[in-house]
């Protein structure tokens, strides 16, 4: 059993995993996986417990039952900044970055797993953590160019149009440097234009920076133009999984969607 | 140079400095409501003085001992704190408070009610000023470091920093530690420069003046803390007002401030604006159909 | 003597059962530490206190109308530093509710002084005694009121239209607004009725220790709150138990360790319910939403 986890080559794998608040199954007995460097989508209708998921997977819910494994190593149970470490970084799909900072300054916290300085570090700043906090500035502005960002550097999130924190959040979470990387409803509440920016910018995290990226999204323009793969959860359970192509064909996804009773 | 009054206003202004900037630390950068930092001010003051009178350490080693002492408590209170948030945090602070006075107040070592007499009177001004300017100087790196973004990470959304990979439990701790060990700083130059401590002179009512100097001057910026330190110690003592009027005026500073100025006399204006919401999720729901449907 | 503390505890602390169920029920509703919560206890109990010794109205009358004015400062307070905070952040909402507990208690002091009051029973000095316990007529009287109050509470939110709306907004204030109940009205109501719980300890107290004073409120406030947290703050019958519990642990306490340190007791069992069962003894600890 581990021996073929070893050598399954996914990212992330999920075995059995069930979550539940009070007696409502919020996940039921999902298996799940993700391939290295691929771009997967989970889709669903709303209270599927796509969201659900996704906290199991950050560590913001343990399970109920069932196992995580990222790389073939256990997660399941560490707490969200552990899993953080490990090299898992999310978005929220109601944005939450930290308002009352500025844009530079929410992307350094991004790298927080990635430096070290520590309190000693802080008052006596000896060369090791000053160069420390000039790479961690670079890294930083490299990615805020990279979601195209750069010229606001120094406004405070809180003041960007809805578009921009939306990827902001994302550049937040790329400066964890994390190996995969989940992303909640990118798209919700973006105009078209806006929407293309986004499908572009994702496959290019992809392409240029090699991350895995899993995202959860409403609209169908952009799960079914940049996802490899795609799962369907409806009420807790996994009921389809396929490309694109198959999961619009398949009976029970459309049944699921339009709620015609079978 | 100056009367004896106006030395002392300048060094309660100084010591009063290093509570509200330590406090804002806690409080103001770290979003933890603190109402018992002048028991951390007491452990310092007792620590200190005793360490002066039983053990003969000279000045500046009882201090350090005062803080070193405050800042364990303070991990210790910020202990609990690994499931606590906002409200109750701020209750068990109180708590905390409460019981360093009452064991204060029993215990023979301190004097009880009675207190400690007969501190030298070992701080200057020089000593309040060279103290106030480290801590302003600390504080400040830290703010601006890994460690000062964390912390305000953590005020500003504690979810969202655990999942930046914060580890939220452990940067608490570290504001109370800190934050206590410059508490326990000015509770040692207190007790040399006041030659005279007892219980009844950290009580809750001192903490919320520290909080309100935090809370006028603007949670979350450093010179407000010392700007709301200087203007709460030194305009009562010029208007000689009685410590009732003081403390009416205190309880209105705190609820008027939040209704009218949240930032503080002199901090930013935030715009209290949420971020703008997602537009009707259904939208992306309808849109299956027609992708389904072609 | 055992059965004597235990007695002495249940007096003590079905008052403070009675300022916990004013802490949890704002709890429940608006999710605020209501800090002048004890002045308002103290307010009440000055009312009594005025109406029974100066314009010597019958104490059934005076208890009664502390209730009410205590009742109408709960929602006056409410009204001014809680509500326009409402959309501001907890911090906020918290440091304001502690400068109108800072304000109403140096208020009392400046109107009344600082010496205490007497406030005489207006019972007959009366006890009954068994072979295990002593117990007089005010002890009696506090244990039947507070046992009666608690159950017109308990009806009142089981069982009427704005009890039921009550518990909606507990669960849920969005949905509950959606349905169509005023929130600022059950809002309003909530602090009305736990501020005369409040008065009502506060009158009963005042005339248990026969005085009343402007800083009266403080610890007891304190230590209702702790009861609320002992019990799980936002459950009714959890600050119920909790008062009880924490009355009885203070007096035994104070009887079988030490009595000066009667105060930290209180204090020590919140610090150690906070840690290992942060939701209280009958609490459910909320998840945050992600």
């Amino acid at each position: 059993m581990l021996q073929e986890r070893v050598n399954n080559g996914y990212i992330l794998d999920a075995v059995q995993l069930t979550r539940s608040f009070g007696g409502l199954k919020a996940v039921d007995r999902v298996d799940f996986f993700i391939r290295d460097k691929e771009i997967a989508g989970l889709i669903g209708p709303n209270g599927a417990g796509k969201t659900t998921l996704f906290n199991l997977f950050t560590g913001h819910y343990q399970p109920t039952e069932g196992d995580i494994y990222l790389h073939n190593e256990k997660i399941g149970g560490l707490k969200p900044h552990q899993i953080t470490a490990k090299g898992i970084a999310r978005t929220f799909q109601n944005i939450r970055l930290f308002g009352g900072m500025s844009v530079l300054d929410n992307v350094l916290i991004g790298g927080h797993s990635r430096t070290s300085t520590g309190l000693l570090g802080a008052i006596f700043q000896n060369s090791k953590d000053r160069k420390e906090e000039k790479e961690a500035r670079e890294n930083a502005l490299f990615l805020l160019s990279f979601v195209g960002l750069e010229t606001k550097k120094d406004e405070l999130s809180r003041n960007l149009a809805y578009g921009e924190q939306r990827r902001l959040e994302i550049a937040r979470a790329l400066a964890a440097d994390p190996k995969l990387l989940l992303l909640d409803e990118p798209a919700a509440g973006m105009n078209p234009q806006e929407t293309n920016n986004l499908m572009q910018l994702i496959s290019r995290i992809r392409d240029k920076m090699e991350k895995t990226i899993l995202l959860i999204e409403h609209d169908m323009r952009v799960v079914m133009g940049i996802s490899e793969r795609i799962a369907v959860l409806n009420y807790g359970k996994k009921i389809a999984e396929g490309s694109p192509q198959e999961i619009q064909r398949n009976e029970t996804v459309i049944e699921a969607y339009l709620g015609v009773s079978a | 140079m100056f009367s004896a009054y106006y030395l002392q206003i300048m060094i309660l202004v100084g010591i009063n400095i290093i509570m509200a900037t330590s406090l804002n630390l806690i409080t103001g950068f770290t979003g933890q409501l603190s109402i018992g930092h002048a028991a951390f001010m007491s452990l310092g003051a007792y620590a200190a003085a005793l360490a002066t009178l039983k053990l003969g350490l000279p000045f500046f080693a009882s201090l350090l001992f005062g803080a070193l002492l405050a800042a364990v408590f303070g991990v210790l209170i910020g202990i609990p704190t690994l499931k606590l948030k906002g409200d109750y945090l701020a209750i068990a602070t109180l708590g905390f408070g409460e019981i360093v006075r009452i064991v204060f107040l029993n215990l023979k070592i301190t004097g009880g009610a009675v207190g400690l007499r007969g501190i030298p009177k070992s701080t200057t001004l020089l000593w309040v000023i060279i103290a106030a300017i480290l801590t302003i100087f600390i504080l400040n790196r830290i703010l601006r470091s890994r460690v000062g973004r964390a912390l305000i990470a953590i005020r500003e959304d504690e979810t969202a920093a655990e999942s930046m990979g914060i580890n939220t439990t452990y940067f608490k701790i570290l504001a109370f530690g800190v934050g206590a060990f410059f508490a326990g700083l000015g509770g040692g130059l207190f007790s040399h420069y006041f030659q005279y401590i007892h219980p009844g002179s950290f009580g809750f009512l001192r903490s919320i003046e520290h909080l309100c100097m935090v809370v006028l001057g603007g949670m979350g910026s450093m010179w407000g803390s010392i700007i709301g330190a200087a203007a709460l110690t030194a305009i009562p003592e010029f208007l000689r007002a009685s410590a009732d009027y003081r403390q009416l005026f205190y309880g209105a500073i705190l609820v008027l401030m939040m209704r009218i100025r949240p930032e503080g006399i002199i901090g930013e204006r935030r715009s209290r604006r949420k971020p703008p919401q997602s537009k009707d999720k259904k939208l992306g729901k309808i849109n299956i159909f027609k992708v389904i449907g072609r | 003597m055992f059965f004597q503390q235990l007695i002495n505890g249940i007096v003590l602390g079905s008052t403070y059962a009675l300022i916990a169920l004013g802490y949890t029920m704002v709890y429940g509703i608006v999710e605020l530490i209501n800090f002048a919560h004890g002045e308002i206890y103290m307010c009440g109990a000055f009312v009594g206190m005025y109406l029974v010794t100066v314009f010597k109205v019958p104490f059934v009358l005076a208890f009664l109308v502390a209730m009410i004015m205590a009742g109408l400062l709960g929602v006056t307070v409410e009204f001014i530093a809680y509500r326009p905070l409402r959309r501001s952040s907890r911090l906020a909402a918290l440091i304001s509710a502690i400068g109108a507990s800072i304000f109403l208690q140096n208020l009392a002091l400046l109107v009344m002084g600082p010496r205490p009051y007497s406030f005489p029973s207006p019972f007959t000095p009366k006890v009954y005694k068994t072979s295990l316990v002593i117990i007089s007529k005010v002890e009696l009287i506090i244990l039947a009121v507070s046992f009666l109050l608690m159950l017109g509470l308990t009806f009142l939110i089981q069982k009427t239209k704005i009890g039921k709306a009550m518990r909606a907004t507990a669960q849920d204030k969005d949905a509950a607004s959606l349905m169509g109940i005023n929130i600022n009205r059950v809002i309003t109501t909530t602090f009305a009725v736990g501020s005369a719980l409040g008065a009502a300890a506060g009158v009963m107290v005042g005339i248990y220790f026969r005085s009343v004073a402007p800083m009266m409120g403080l610890m007891p406030g304190l230590k209702g709150f702790v009861a609320a947290v002992l019990g799980g703050i936002g459950s009714i019958p959890g600050a119920m138990l909790g008062g009880l519990l924490l009355g009885v642990a203070e007096v035994m306490g104070a009887a079988y360790i030490s009595s000066q340190y009667r105060d930290a007791v209180a204090f020590t069992i919140l610090i150690v319910v906070l840690f290992f069962k942060p939701a209280g003894l009958i609490g459910r600890f909320l998840q945050e939403k992600v």
